[in-house]
């Protein structure tokens, strides 16, 4: 279902294979936390790109009562979710939207920490029409990011976002002409792994857990990653390269 | 309470009239970059306006024409104390937990460079005023280190997760027309008529019930770390503390 590849610093997950009946959705989380065990032994990768999301494309619920094996109530978070896997990556990651998502996609999109669109890239919850919720994060990832009022907007209407809107409400970072994605995407990954591998993944951290956090606990959150980062040569070498003029190198230690 | 020296400050310039204290970042020539002095002369003056009740609004501004603040002095980086040391000065000194905790309104004057530790500043006060050649970066990732002046915590809580985790992973620089689109700055004013503004702005809170004002402050800041449940309670404390003074003089300074 997912091809993986590595350039440089960069991990590349594209979503490519026929993805169109809900339980393939275990099988995309499968393999996604197969290349999270990769990634996470491969000190090299600072940074993930993903895309292929629009190959995503499954009903909102199970179809029939074998595929129910694992989610009916009694087996509530037995079954494997996509979006819930990529939420566990340390690194960045980034999400390429190339076209128009549903579901099922969406919540895998919203799991990435970034999210550039083209311009004919649309998000749609279409679960409440067919009497099912989101189950991979979408009810709790979406009004966390775009308010609780532009969520339950698009949860209860079921209506199609279109990029210009989801760039103003906030649940895309960017839109980009069609033709420009791949690359822009691709510059802006590369151009992050560039930073210290170590930084980017504390400052990851600090955000995402902290913003659970009191502001107090949060600031103490920061306050250990910002001292343990202290003992990096990375930080040594970031500031010396920057009194010296010259760009960095960084290794991750 | 003793009035703070206006003179003896060597990064700093302080003074305050008609309930309006006035920090002015004075490091002019460095780009008013954050040194351990200016920490320490910050906590003093913070200390001060906190214990302080006849300040009722404080304005934070930068000296010369560059920059607000450019950031932390890099010199001093490398010769820090070791990280468990540094770690308990910083807890020991909270400056920013002390800053963020300051009862009194906060305005923040921006104009031209505001970056790094300048925009964590900018995040402690309320309320954020740029001038038109405003421009704001985080790059402290790019250095091998994380915001360490509660950036991390600061800035999704006023712009959102995403919106934040790409100032912070990108370095992208962006200019006062983005930072208001973003929710970064309250308001754009051009460079000849920020100080004009932000004095209003300060003169109208200073105009109010200087308590009602600390009451709203609480309620909104507090608030946020509570559930909304506990927020409305919080609220319906502070209402009822305030109409009791109001209504039967109960609890007037």
């Amino acid at each position: 279902m997912i091809r993986y590849r590595k350039e440089e610093h960069v991990g590349f997950i594209e979503f490519a294979g026929k993805c169109t009946r809900w339980s393939d959705l275990d099988v995309v989380a499968a393999e996604l936390r197969d290349i999270r065990d990769r990634v996470r032994s491969d000190e090299d990768i600072r940074v993930l790109l993903l895309s292929g999301f629009e190959k995503i494309r499954v009903p909102a619920g199970p179809e029939s009562p074998e595929e129910c094996e694992g989610a009916g109530p009694g087996s509530i978070g037995m079954f494997l979710q996509p979006g819930a896997e990529v939420a566990a990556f340390d690194c960045p990651t980034i999400a390429a939207v190339a076209d128009g998502l549903l579901g099922a996609a969406v919540e895998v999109a919203l799991a990435c920490d970034l999210r550039i669109a083209a311009e004919n890239a649309t998000f749609t919850l279409p679960s409440l029409a067919a009497g099912c919720i989101p189950c991979d994060g979408g009810t709790q990832r979406l009004p966390r990011l775009v308010g609780k009022a532009k969520a339950l907007e698009l949860l209860l209407l079921g209506s199609t976002l279109p990029a210009p809107e989801a760039l103003r409400i906030g649940l895309v970072n960017r839109v980009v002409n069609r033709q420009d994605l791949l690359k822009t995407v691709q510059a802006m990954a590369f151009e992050m792994a560039s930073r210290g591998p170590i930084a980017l993944r504390f400052a990851k951290e600090a955000v995402k857990r902290g913003v659970d956090l009191t502001i107090e606990d949060g600031l103490r959150l920061e306050a250990d990653l910002y001292f343990l980062l202290h003992t990096t040569k990375d930080r040594s070498e970031g500031i010396t390269a920057f009194q010296g003029r010259r760009k960095p190198q960084f290794h991750g230690e | 309470m003793e009035d703070v020296p206006v003179s003896g400050f060597e990064t700093l310039a302080y003074e305050k009239s008609d309930g309006i204290a006035r920090i002015t970042l004075n490091r002019p020539n460095h780009l008013n970059a954050y040194n351990i002095r200016m920490r320490d002369e910050l906590y003093e003056v913070l200390e001060a306006i906190r214990d302080d009740n006849e300040v009722r609004v404080g304005i934070l501004r930068g000296a010369g024409r560059k920059a607000f603040c450019a950031g932390a002095d890099l010199s001093e980086f490398l010769t820090a104390p070791p990280p468990v040391k540094a770690r308990r000065a910083r807890f020991d000194r909270d400056i920013w937990r002390l800053f963020l905790g300051i009862r009194q309104s906060m305005i923040a004057a921006l104009h031209g460079y505001v970056l790094g530790s300048g925009i964590e500043m900018a995040l402690c006060c309320d309320i954020r005023i740029a001038s038109e050649d405003s421009r704001f970066g985080l790059p402290e990732v790019g250095l091998g280190i994380i915001p360490a002046a509660g950036g991390t915590q600061t800035l999704p809580r006023a712009i959102g997760v995403s919106r934040a985790l790409e100032l912070l992973l990108t370095n992208r620089w962006i200019d006062a027309d983005e930072a208001l689109a973003l929710g970064l700055v309250n308001r754009v004013v051009s460079a000849t008529s920020l100080m004009d503004t932000v004095e209003e702005a300060a003169k109208k809170i200073a105009s109010l019930d200087p308590m009602a004002v600390r009451c709203a402050k609480q309620a909104v800041v507090r608030g946020m770390d509570l559930p909304l449940a506990d927020g409305l309670n919080l609220e319906r404390l502070h209402a009822a503390s305030l109409n009791a003074r109001r209504l039967h003089g109960v609890g007037d300074r």
